[in-house]
């Protein structure tokens, strides 16, 4: 095996988990893709200190400083905008738990949460309408969505 | 009633956030620690979602390598390059636990492969000659000047690390985590770097978090 075919190696076999980490907490699936390439890239320059006997985790590790240094530098109302997190310390759990925890929310929104709370969820999540765009197309007003949306974000928090 | 009003507040404001300043976006989200957790919840409902999404986004592996190849690999000398990386991955293979980096290693191909270091300087990190010659171990060296030889701290606690670095740059260290002062790390430090350039680079120690606050480094 020669060295090239060592990096491609580790490339094609973690990538789909590395890019999967990066389009999950960034917004921005350019960026995501620049992020993964990015640290493929440091790996080359030999920049990152390879700490760890686990190389997954490492690279795991690497892509989830690199996304938050990323948001860290973005304009507050952008990173309000796209509700990236505005408080810096909350993010220090192991990545396999925080994507763990993202599943188990999917599983409740699509299982255990009522109508019209789980529509007005996915408009807003999936769809990415506006509160006064989704208020339009289900006929209620703009404060009806808050409320739904509040009862929904809690209900979702109390079955975690 | 009251924090549901400001929910609602800041639900609206999520709808226009170029109408607010910062300070009142952060004086909404931070209004009561229920509202604060209310914004947490969302930053976790919009992360679900879009891990949703992604995974039923094809991954386009080719193209995402190509685009590697072309991008970091094309203009590259070859040779020393893989050599590198596969010093790297050999590295990771043989390493247990402690913290151990490759540069070490890497640095001892640049020493023993030294008559062709001019013409494949290419992508390495800024070394000197005392620094290629072999790395110094341990304590800094504190008569530094600004253009020095990198410091390496080789297999360092890194409570001694820290010492160091902090001091350079006139900050106080506190340990939240205590298990984290015997935790031995490999870390080249270029004095010339700034001090969120550092931290930056340390942020990819596994198993700390260092956080700055004003004059201080806290270890979490």
């Amino acid at each position: 095996m020669n060295d090239k075919s060592i990096l491609e190696g580790l490339f094609r076999q973690h990538y789909g988990k590395m890019i999967h980490l990066a389009r999950t907490l960034l917004h921005d699936d350019a960026e995501a893709q620049d992020v993964v390439q990015d640290v493929f890239a440091r790996l080359l320059e030999n920049r990152y200190q390879m700490t760890g006997s686990k190389t997954e985790a490492y690279l795991m590790s690497a892509v989830r400083n690199s996304c938050l240094n990323y948001i860290r530098k973005m304009q507050l109302r952008e990173r309000f905008k796209h509700l990236h997190p505005l408080n810096e310390a909350d993010d220090s759990r192991p990545i396999e738990e925080v994507l763990t925890e993202l599943d188990r929310i999917n599983a409740i929104v699509d299982g255990q949460i009522e109508e019209p709370q789980r529509t007005i969820f996915r408009l807003r999540f999936d769809e990415e309408l506006t509160f006064q765009e989704i208020a339009t197309r289900l006929d209620m007003s703009v404060g009806a969505v808050y409320k739904y949306l509040r009862q929904c974000i809690n209900r979702i928090k109390s079955l975690i | 009633m009251e924090t549901n009003n400001n929910i609602d507040r800041l639900l609206a404001m999520l709808e226009h956030p170029e109408r607010y300043s910062e300070q009142e976006i952060m004086d909404t989200v931070n209004h009561d620690d229920e509202t604060r957790e209310f914004y947490r919840s969302l930053t976790q409902a919009a992360r679900a979602r879009r891990s949703q999404r992604s995974l039923s986004q094809p991954v386009d592996m080719e193209k995402a390598w190509e685009q590697f190849e072309q991008t970091h690999l094309a203009t590259q000398k070859h040779g020393r390059l893989w050599l590198r990386v596969a010093a790297t991955v050999l590295g990771v293979l043989m390493m247990s636990g402690i913290a151990w980096a490759t540069v070490y290693t890497v640095r001892h191909f640049t020493a023993t492969d030294k008559s062709k270091q001019t013409t494949e300087n290419v992508a390495t990190p800024p070394l000197t000659e005392s620094d290629a010659v072999g790395p110094r171990i341990g304590v800094a060296d504190t008569s530094a000047t600004e253009n020095e030889a990198p410091v390496v701290f080789d297999n360092t606690s890194l409570e001694q690390m820290l010492d160091e670095i902090a001091a350079y740059y006139g900050m106080t260290v506190e340990f939240q985590n205590e298990d984290a002062r015997n935790l031995r790390f490999h870390f080249v430090w270029n004095k010339g770097d700034g001090l969120e350039k550092v931290l930056e680079d340390m942020s990819h120690f596994e198993s700390v978090t260092i956080e700055q606050t004003d004059n201080r480094l806290i270890v979490q």
